[in-house]
């Protein structure tokens, strides 16, 4: 018995369709955010501080006014009235706004980059020049942007839905008295997401009714929240709001959450009476948009010398900003990982000069895992057992923290089956063992994992008469081909061919989707086309002539097969059908909620496999091989599922190689804002990369049987590339990232 | 960037006495000067874009080769005499920068880019050389020195030379020829570059109305057994975190060989690009054993003097000298094979 009953794909689903908005996107026809044609428009530039604590004695922005081009200035002495609305975080995101703190609109600043005015010109480069010439005085207080700094350190109030603390019976005994332990420190770095595409936000006052209506073009993953929140902070009904957003050049969770410029570009509209266009420039994502917490953990585990794991502590610190929080729940996988008779999962976070971190891909588990996943290979080369038989040997019956049966965890056949692909069985485990001119090299896995959600979602199915079916949702395009891979599900469940069917996102007008995160998008959306197909049997019913079959029968009799609808014997097609009504049109909706507090515990699995080179005269390090083996549910898309993984595993090199936010403390100032000197990996630093998965649907934590693909691919990289350099060169790295100075020998 | 007006130039005497490299500035690829210019660290009023009036072509003239200043790091890169006789030339072409950049970035610009050094590129920033003496705190504690020298910084906190071009130049000698509005002169690049004094960023010889218009290299026999030996945290289009350009003229085989010419130049490390005349001492004359290398290696860095967290440039640095000699005595100048091998984890 699985929570959804089962259903056989045999059309459209799974296979390998090229996204519909690939062509779009290589002939430039996509429209992304700044590039919609707006008449009148002006453009903004915020004016960030530059000290990262005070108050601001003055704004001088006489000279700037002066310059050519320049329409206005905001300062908090004209900012347009509005609504100090509570955060996302404070509402458990019912609005989607990032902080309290509000774009020149302050007397105050409390980090580096926080907006205090914003230039208003008739041309990009006016503005631009014009914030620059915008002189502002402060009086500095005292700041701290460092987290080993830990003055301020408190508990978080929840971590997903959990307590900062969770203690199942005495860990500290159980540690103390397992004749094996590993007990160690990871300190990560913090890392900033870098998206190609910019933050950015066009916002247009008009009047529609006799009201104001607010339409705002923005980078957002959460479109549908976004209308809310301005509504709220305008005091307008939601009607009175549009949000487009029709493609996102990256997000990676960046823009889940609405930034300060897009308040911005509203409050410069408002006071202009013109449409304004803000967009954040690479230096400005760096303390205008989220980021990363840096994060110390400690984790400790007690095993007996068989392996059978006692004791798992897992504690530490993140980061939040001065007056908004945001909770990093970097132990959450640890909750249900592997079997283990004492259980303490323990954070603080500490209070910095910083704006908001936030969502990154796969928060909680990329930093997280990458401790666990460290100590149980650090576990493993102590009990002189293999890895991948450890993780089995600890293998969970149920979900350790809250004793749900797992949904479906295919975890020892993501590990087993990719260790065969790997060819993980003829590798020699003493490190050192293995050399290829100067380089030593070595091979690492580890666990990946990441939950398996849905966000609350509304769906309209179309039927239309010349055998076309089409999908409005308010979702959004994040690049991975969302648009394809629902059209490929709502085919297969119509039984047509995936060319008829077509989908409309990104556009507030459209019944409300979920916020694109948590790697929720799939199953939430898909979820509620399976609940509007329902619905669509009960409204074909309704409209069904009196002397048809398809009036005569029930919604569970009623099935749509092969473009046609169908009870026992009789079947009409779709046209026919329409035709027979006299509907150009038929038309149902359908909704999932917030997937919580169901009879089983929800994750997707995966085993990440490395192959690494490692010259330690150097500490240089080069990824040779990677594949990941992952266990999902049901692919919608062959050809996009795999890109996905790739990209989150090839985010993963940058994730445990390269990618670190750099300070000076002392200014309170991030150092290395620009994509010369943040580095991600380039294409050269990519090996040959296979991806594999288990093609095994989950019907218990999915409407479709699919639980998302987006996160987990990065999750356990990065401690598999960490296990890889200490079988290459016997030397154990417990910080990320893992540059040339940690390596060298 | 604030307006700035680009002058028209039809020949480089016009173009030479347009240009104060202060207010009128000289635009050639634009790689390192369009990227300053967007962060306000260089703010021009004019601009003369000369790259139609600079000779880009590379001769051979007897032993030596002539490089035109407006030549571009890519054409230099595949000059058939470069990729069959200079191998540290060419490797520290193409290791540097993207395909993108090379084939716009010229040679005379290229050996003008700035430090990367994050004071010196922000403006709104204090200059690091400003905030150095703190007290009874380490050298640099509390600065981000990431991009700071270890090399030649005077014990001040002050950038490194970035580039990778320079670093081979400066090892093997090579002269550049300055044109001025009132007449060329030849300079060699080891004397072209200043240390800085007080602030973050090296001076030059450059006169106001003066560039840089071809840069002349002689063949030695050092330089056709050479090698660019590069260490940076990824495999590509990244600065250097150490590099060294080598060339070792030999006679006889392996480390009974007597070493009759060597050259030594370090990049990443020095607030120039820094030639090792200590380390060419330490070799000349003597067998190429490894003890001969460990000690030229040790004498390069013996002046070191790194800001706090860049204490593992200076092993490091020992450590690419040595692999480098090493390399050129056991098995000669790298192909491009080879040199790929080394950046992607191949033996």
């Amino acid at each position: 018995m699985t929570t959804y009953t089962p259903i056989q794909f045999t059309g459209p689903v799974g296979r390998s369709i090229v996204r519909t908005s690939g062509r779009e996107k290589v002939t430039g026809t996509a429209t992304f955010t700044t590039e919609w044609p707006i008449e009148n428009l002006l453009y903004a530039v915020a004016v960030p501080s530059t000290i990262a604590h005070g108050k601001i004695v003055s704004i001088d922005t006489d000279a700037a006014l002066k310059m050519a081009g320049v329409r206005a200035m905001l300062t908090p002495d004209n900012v347009p009235s509005f609504i100090r609305v509570k955060s996302g975080a404070e509402t458990n995101f019912a609005t989607s706004i990032s902080s309290i703190l509000y774009p020149a609109a302050e007397q105050e600043v409390f980090y580096a980059g926080q907006y205090v005015a914003a230039a208003i010109a008739e041309s990009f480069e006016a503005a631009r020049d014009a914030a620059l010439a915008v002189k502002v005085v402060y009086e500095p207080l005292p700041h701290n942007t460092n987290i080993d700094v830990w003055a301020q350190s408190e508990r978080p109030k929840n971590l997903q839905g959990e307590p900062a603390v969770i203690e199942i019976k005495d860990a500290d005994a159980e540690l103390k008295a397992s004749p094996v332990v590993v007990d160690n420190q990871y300190p990560l770095m913090g890392n900033h997401h870098n998206p190609i595409e910019p933050h950015a936000a066009i916002a247009i006052w008009s009047s529609k009714d006799d009201k104001p209506f607010l339409t705002v073009y923005e980078t957002s993953q959460s479109v549908a929240i976004a209308r809310l929140s301005y509504a709220k902070v305008f005091n307008l009904n939601p009607k009175q709001v549009r949000v487009v957003c029709k493609y996102i050049g990256g997000a990676f969770g960046s823009k889940g959450l609405m930034w300060p410029h897009a308040l911005l570009a509203c409050f410069c509209a408002k006071l202009t009476g013109q449409p304004v266009k803000v967009v954040v420039s690479r230096e400005q994502m760096y303390g205008g948009t989220g980021h990363r917490t840096p994060i110390r953990q400690r984790v400790a585990i007690g095993a007996d010398r068989d392996g059978t794991i006692r004791a798992i502590i897992h504690s530490g610190n993140a980061t939040t900003a001065v007056r908004d929080t945001y909770e990093e729940a970097f132990t959450m996988a640890t909750r249900m990982m592997y079997q283990t008779t004492a259980l303490r999962l323990d954070q603080t976070q500490t209070r910095i000069n910083t704006q908001l971190p936030t969502f990154m891909r796969a928060p909680a588990e990329t930093p997280g895992m990458f401790a666990l996943e460290s100590a149980i290979d650090e576990l493993a080369v102590k009990l002189k057992l293999d890895p991948i038989e450890l993780r089995i040997k600890n293998e969970p019956a149920n979900d350790v923290h809250n004793d749900k049966p797992f949904s479906g965890r295919l975890l020892v056949q993501c590990l087993q089956q990719g260790a065969k692909q790997f060819g993980w069985a003829t590798r020699n485990p003493t490190p050192r063992s293995q050399r290829d001119g100067h380089w030593l090299i070595g091979q690492g896995v580890a666990a990946a994992t990441y939950p398996a959600l849905t966000m609350p979602t509304t769906v309209r199915l179309s039927l239309r008469s010349d055998g076309t079916a089409h999908i409005d949702c308010c979702t959004q395009e994040m690049g991975t081909g969302t648009a394809t891979a629902q059209s490929q599900l709502l085919a297969d469940l119509l039984g047509i061919p995936a060319e008829r069917v077509s989908m409309t996102l990104g556009d507030s007008d459209l019944p409300a989707g979920g916020v694109s995160g948590g790697s929720a998008t799939t199953a939430s959306v898909g979820g509620a086309i399976r609940d509007a197909i329902e619905n669509l049997k009960q409204r074909v019913i309704e409209l069904a002539p009196a002397d048809s079959f398809v009036k005569s029968a029930t919604k569970v009799q009623l099935k749509f097969r092969e473009g046609r609808i169908t009870h026992d014997a009789s079947s009409i097609s779709f046209t026919d059908f329409l035709a027979a009504t006299k509907q150009e049109v038929v038309t149902s909706e359908g909704k999932i909620g917030m997937s919580m507090g169901g009879p089983t515990s929800n994750h997707s699995f995966g085993a990440q496999f490395v192959e690494v080179a490692v010259d330690e005269d150097f500490g240089a390090v080069r990824l040779r091989r990677m594949l990941g083996c992952f266990a999902c549910g049901t692919i919608l898309n062959r050809r996009t599922g795999r890109s996905q993984f790739l990209g989150a595993m090839i985010m993963g090199i940058g994730h445990a190689l390269q990618e670190a936010t750099h300070w000076d403390h002392r200014l309170g100032r991030i150092t290395n804002d620009s994509l010369a000197e943040y580095l991600v990996p380039v294409n050269a630093d990519i090996p040959d990369i296979e991806v594999m998965w288990i093609d095994e649907p989950d019907f218990n934590a999915s409407a479709i049987g699919a639980k998302g693909i987006g996160e987990i691919g990065i999750t356990g990289v990065a401690a598999a590339v960490a296990n890889a350099i200490y079988h290459a060169t016997g030397k154990r790295i417990r910080s990320l990232p893992i540059t040339p100075e940690k390596v060298m020998a | 960037m604030i307006p700035f007006e680009l002058v028209p130039v039809t020949s480089l005497d016009q173009a030479l006495s347009n240009i104060d490299h202060a207010s009128s500035m000289a635009l050639a690829g634009g790689t390192t000067m369009l990227d300053l210019m967007k962060l306000n660290v260089l703010t021009p009023n004019r601009l003369v874009h000369v790259t139609k009036q600079m000779d880009s072509m590379v001769r051979l003239v007897g032993d030596a080769l002539s490089i035109g200043a407006g030549c571009t790091m890519a054409d230099l890169a595949d000059n058939t005499n470069v990729v069959e006789k200079l191998p540290a030339l060419r490797q520290s072409l193409i290791l540097a920068a993207s395909p993108q950049i090379r084939n716009m970035a010229t040679i005379g610009g290229n050996l003008l880019q700035r430090t990367r050094s994050t004071y010196y590129r922000h403006r709104d920033m204090p200059d690091d050389a400003v905030v150095a003496g703190d007290g009874e705190k380490k050298f640099g504690a509390g600065v981000d020195t990431s991009c700071l020298a270890v090399l030649g910084n005077g014990g001040k906190l002050v950038g490194t030379y970035p580039g990778d071009l320079a670093v081979t130049l400066i090892a093997f000698d090579a002269q550049v020829s300055l044109q001025s509005d009132t007449g060329t002169r030849s300079v060699a690049l080891r004397d072209f570059y200043q240390e800085p004094d007080g602030q973050s960023q090296y001076t030059t010889v450059l006169q106001p109305h003066e560039l840089i218009t071809s840069v002349n290299l002689a063949i030695t026999a050092a330089l056709r057994n050479s090698l660019y030996l590069k260490i940076r945290e990824r495999s590509s289009y990244a600065f250097a975190l150490a590099s060294t350009a080598i060339g070792l003229e030999l006679s006889g085989r392996g480390s009974s060989a007597k070493i009759v010419a060597a050259n030594v130049g370090l990049g990443g490390l020095g607030s120039i690009p820094w030639h090792s005349v200590e380390a060419e001492q330490a070799l000349v004359g003597q067998f190429a054993t490894d003890a001969t290398f460990q000690a030229a290696a040790e004498v390069a860095l013996a002046a070191a003097n790194p800001p706090v967290g860049l204490e593992f440039k200076v092993p490091l640095a020992k450590r690419i000298v040595v692999r480098a000699l090493k390399t050129l005595r056991d098995q000669g100048p790298l192909t491009d094979q080879q040199l790929w091998a080394m950046q992607h984890g191949r033996g």
